[in-house]
C-alpha cells in the first residue's frame, strides 16, 4: 500500500473498506496508521466521509401528486380502488361529516342500550304493604283533587280510570 | 393483487421508487413512466411478490426497465441537471456547503458505470442495507461489498477531479 494508490486514477478500495469496518484486523490497523500519519490518506478519508454524508443528506425527490391515479389508470377497470378519494387528505367538511356520523352511531348505541335495559329489566316485586301504602297515597291525592274539583266546578275523577280497591279496603 | 394491496404498496414505496428512477434516467417524465411500469408489473405479479420483498422487487424492476430503455433508445443515462433531483420544497440544505457538495457528488456519480452507480444510489442515497441492495441488483452479498467499496473509491476520484477542475 502506498500513497499513489490514493491518486484519482488509482482509487484505493481499501480505504472505503476500512471506513466500512470491513477489513480484517491486521489490514484495518495498517490503514488506520496510514490515515493517521499520512496527510494525503487523511484527506482522502475525510473526503470519503463528507461524500457519504452529502449523498445521504440530499433530499430525495418525491413522486408527482398524480402518480397514484396514473398507475391505477393504467390498470383494467376491475382493478380500480373502491374509493376515489382514498389518497385525498380529509377536508374540514369531510372531517365534520365523519364526526357527525360518529356522533350518530354513538347516539344510536346509547339509545339501543337504554331501550334494552328499560325493556328487559325484571319487574320489581312489591310487598302487599307497599301496594296498600301506594294506593292510600293515590286515594289521598284523588280526594284532594276532588276537593279541588268541587271548588272549580269540574269533575276531574270522570277523566280518570276507575281505581282498583286495595286488598286491605275490601 | 387486490387494489387495496397495490394502494398500500404505492403509499409505502412510490417516492423511493420514483427517486431511484429519476436518479437513473435524470428525466422526470421518464422516471414517472419507469416507476409506473414497476407498479403495474407488481400488480400483474400479485401474490408472487411477498410484501416484505416488494421494495427490492420494485427497485430491481425500475433498474431493469431503465437499462432496457438505455439499450433500446440509446438513452443518455447521465443526470444532466442536479436541480431535477431536488425535492419540490427547497430544504435549508440548499443554502449550505453540503448542498454544493451534494451537487458535485451527484455529478461525479454520473460518471460511474453500472452497477457501481446503482450501488451508490441504493446504499448511500437511499440508505438500503447491503443485503437489500444485493437483492435489487441480484448479486451475492460479498460481491456487493466489494463493488460498493470500488464504486465509492471511483466516486471519490471523480469527485476529486471535478472539484480540482472547478478550483
Amino acid at each position: 500500500m502506498n500513497a499513489p494508490d490514493l491518486l484519482p486514477d488509482l482509487p484505493d478500495e481499501r480505504l472505503e473498506a476500512w471506513l466500512d469496518h470491513a477489513l480484517p484486523p491486521d489490514e484495518a490497523r495498517a490503514v488506520a496508521d496510514r490515515v493517521a500519519t499520512d496527510a494525503a490518506w487523511g484527506d482522502a478519508a475525510d473526503t470519503a466521509l463528507r461524500l457519504r454524508a452529502a449523498l445521504a443528506a440530499a433530499p430525495l425527490p418525491t413522486a408527482p401528486p398524480d402518480f397514484r391515479a396514473r398507475v391505477f389508470a393504467a390498470l383494467p377497470p376491475d382493478a380500480q380502488p373502491t374509493s376515489v378519494h382514498a389518497d385525498r387528505p380529509p377536508t374540514p367538511r369531510r372531517r365534520r361529516r365523519v364526526r357527525l356520523a360518529a356522533g350518530a352511531v354513538f347516539a344510536a348505541v346509547v339509545l339501543a342500550v337504554g331501550l334494552y335495559v328499560t325493556r328487559f329489566q325484571p319487574e320489581p316485586r312489591y310487598s302487599d304493604a307497599d301496594v296498600a301504602a301506594a294506593r292510600a297515597d293515590v286515594e289521598w291525592t284523588l280526594a284532594y283533587l276532588n276537593r279541588l274539583n268541587a271548588q272549580t266546578a269540574a269533575h276531574v275523577s270522570d277523566a280518570l280510570p276507575p281505581l282498583p280497591q286495595p286488598e286491605a279496603a275490601r | 393483487m387486490p387494489p387495496a394491496a397495490l394502494d398500500t404498496a404505492l403509499r409505502l414505496h412510490q417516492d423511493r421508487v420514483y427517486a431511484f428512477a429519476l436518479h437513473l434516467v435524470g428525466d422526470a417524465d421518464a422516471a414517472a413512466d419507469l416507476a409506473q411500469t414497476a407498479f403495474v408489473r407488481l400488480w400483474e405479479r400479485g401474490a408472487d411478490v411477498a410484501e416484505a420483498a416488494q421494495r427490492a422487487w420494485l427497485l430491481r424492476t425500475v433498474r431493469n426497465a431503465a437499462l432496457d430503455r438505455f439499450r433500446r433508445q440509446r438513452f443518455d443515462g447521465t443526470v444532466a441537471d442536479f436541480d431535477a433531483l431536488e425535492a419540490d420544497d427547497p430544504s435549508p440544505l440548499d443554502q449550505t456547503e453540503t448542498a454544493d457538495l451534494a451537487a458535485h457528488a451527484f455529478a461525479a456519480l454520473d460518471t460511474l458505470d453500472e452497477p457501481y452507480r446503482s450501488l451508490v444510489l441504493l446504499c448511500d442515497v437511499q440508505a438500503l442495507a447491503y443485503a437489500e441492495a444485493a437483492s435489487v441488483l441480484e448479486l451475492p452479498l460479498n460481491t456487493v461489498r466489494v463493488y460498493l467499496h470500488r464504486a465509492r473509491a471511483r466516486l471519490r476520484s471523480a469527485f476529486f477531479l471535478r472539484t480540482r477542475e472547478r478550483a
